[in-house]
């Protein structure tokens, strides 16, 4: 018998509801037990009265700022970092509280960004190209940002960061992005970068976590 | 008894789509191997490249049709094969044995001639090797109802995301390779490379499956009436894909960033996203009723059509034979200038010159030692 269009001996009707049924059952069970989830593929970082999505293949460590903390009432960071072959990625966020900013420093956002440069110098990583600053907001706060290289290896990996005061929470935030996509490429053009750069820091909330705050 | 389609031979429509996307991965390749920059690792990189312009980032976009319609066409091949041995009288067990040997021998092929063609560690785990660790399964899951299989390969694509896989020890290297074999690709630990997870690629074969099953009744004559269903499925995909892209949440595994065209269409291939997978499966739908179209107007046979249907007759032997054409240098030896986009193009186009040479050579011999050449 041939067979056309409309009739094959695949599955019937009642097969096919079935089957829509069940796969519409455990997607809907699914969708509905994560409800709640950060985003797929992402884990999200809360601590330190701060919050953050980063893809599940970034490692991620917290450690302190020139001795102090990390705690959220002195100083600390948060960063996630993917390293292969080509490519290293790697971003976070520092927080520092005036109280532990020497006194010889104004405690504006701009001193608070060379302070985290000087702590970042004595633990042994260059600095260097530090550009003008420019501005930008994020989470209701006004952010000034610029550009600065890494040197490694013969190589300068391009950074960027910006840094605010954050007056719910009385402290310096500083968001960094250290980016390359490929190390026998390393030119990047500087608004991706910047795009990248603002695109995650869209993403930080800091503050408002908890009780944290 | 033979069906109407086992009695007419070939799909071409099948193979026609089966060589238009080999045709567009040897684009892939060639520009991966010459070109200074080049897109990839969408999905394990959760931020597309920023030095990619507008049209670097397409001419690495357009590949991602590739791997979808191979594998699903995978499956459509594999239901056909098993209907037509058992139509001859072949036994369940000898069916079963001739899947297993031609999973082992893509794994085979994996290992000794793809791994060194990309420069990357023998263990890599590539889709050559996930199709032949699919078919190794399905030697033993054909069994199973289609309506089952079906079942199983929607959920496994609807809902692969959540799978948790926790519990394997990362830290160690059998659970580091496990893992990244089973659904979470990446290059971090060398050699334990993967790109091509069996959980979900596999349910894509099980999609192909069960379409080569719906197909394996069908009267040769009525073939061109797919062709409107065929489309509209695939146009139907495409709206779904801007649809789970527009939501920016379930189905993307890669976050839209922004409203830029890029960020829309920068979507996880690694592992293959439901976005990933109606944007391409969406594609193929419309390449098989173009070639369904191409074959109502008898022009299988001509031209570039001709060599395309030619591709698609021979995919093992033409993905083999072009890594090493268009790659050129032993393995290892590093690339001793780059392309421009151009240059790269010229390429290509030569390559498929002579590839298409090689494989209508290559069909003739098959054609004259069927037996001895049936695995590839």
């Amino acid at each position: 018998m041939k067979m056309g269009i409309t009739r094959t001996h695949v599955m019937s009707a009642r097969s096919l509801v079935i089957t829509l049924i069940t796969v519409g059952a455990v997607t809907g069970g699914n969708l509905w037990i994560h409800s709640g989830d950060p985003p797929i593929g992402y884990v999200r970082y809360t601590g330190h009265g701060l919050s953050f999505d980063y893809t599940a293949e970034m490692s991620q460590v917290e450690s302190d700022l020139g001795g102090f903390g990390p705690t959220t009432d002195s100083g600390g960071s948060v960063q996630v970092r993917y390293r292969d072959a080509d490519r290293l990625e790697q971003y976070g966020v520092m927080w520092v509280k005036s109280k532990i900013m020497p006194t010889y420093l104004a405690h504006t956002p701009e001193s608070a960004l060379d302070y985290l440069f000087e702590v970042v110098g004595i633990g042994g990583t260059q600095i260097t190209d530090r550009s003008q600053y420019m501005t930008t907001t994020t989470d209701g706060h006004d952010v000034i940002y610029q550009t600065f290289g890494v040197p490694e290896s013969g190589l300068t990996i391009p950074g960027i960061i910006g840094v605010w005061y954050c007056e719910e929470t009385g402290r310096f935030l500083m968001f960094y992005l250290v980016f390359v996509e490929d190390f026998e490429n390393i030119e990047i053009p500087f608004q991706g970068l910047e795009q990248m750069w603002h695109d995650y820091l869209n993403d930080l909330t800091c503050h408002g976590i908890q009780s944290e705050c | 008894m033979e069906s109407p389609i086992q009695q007419a031979g070939r799909l071409h429509f099948i193979d026609f789509a089966r060589g238009l996307v080999m045709m567009i991965m040897a684009w892939d390749h060639v520009s991966g191997f010459w070109m200074q920059v080049h897109g990839g690792l969408e999905g394990i990189y959760p931020y597309r490249n920023p030095a990619l312009d507008f049209t670097l980032f397409m001419a690495r976009f357009v590949s991602h049709w590739c791997a979808p319609t191979f594998v699903f066409l995978s499956g459509v091949s594999l239901a056909l094969s098993v209907r037509n041995r058992l139509s001859r009288g072949d036994s369940q067990e000898e069916i079963t044995l001739h899947i297993i040997k031609r999973g082992l021998l893509l794994l085979l092929f994996e290992t000794l001639l793809v791994s060194p063609a990309f420069d990357l560690p023998y263990l890599y785990f590539g889709v050559i090797a996930a199709i032949g660790v699919s078919l190794i399964i399905f030697s033993v899951g054909r069994r199973l109802p289609t309506a089952a299989i079906l079942v199983i390969s929607l959920v496994i694509i609807l809902n692969h995301q959540w799978l948790d896989l926790s519990w394997i020890p990362m830290d160690a290297a059998w659970g580091h390779y496990l893992r990244r074999i089973i659904h979470e690709p990446g290059f971090t630990w060398p050699p334990y490379f993967a790109l091509y997870p069996v959980i979900p690629w596999i349910a894509v074969m099980g999609l192909g499956w069960t379409f080569g099953n719906f197909l394996h009744g069908f009267d040769r004559e009525k073939l061109p009436r797919l062709k409107l269903p065929l489309a509209a499925t695939g146009v139907a995909s495409i709206v779904l894909f801007f649809l789970v892209r527009w939501m920016n949440g379930y189905g993307n595994l890669v976050r839209r960033w922004s409203n830029n065209i890029l960020d829309w269409l920068y979507i996880s291939k690694y592992p293959p996203s439901i976005a990933f997978l109606l944007w391409t499966l969406g594609g193929m739908c419309l390449f098989l009723a173009l070639g369904l179209l191409i074959e109502k107007r008898g022009r299988s046979n001509k031209n570039v059509s001709g060599a395309i249907h030619t591709f698609g007759r021979v995919p093992l032997f033409f993905y083999l034979t072009h890594l090493w054409l268009y790659r050129v240098r032993l393995p290892g030896v590093p690339v001793p200038f780059h392309l421009d986009l151009l240059q790269t193009l010229g390429l290509w186009a030569v390559g498929l010159v002579v590839l298409w040479a090689l494989c209508a050579r290559y069909e003739k011999i098959k054609r004259r030692y069927p037996r001895f050449l049936q695995y590839i």
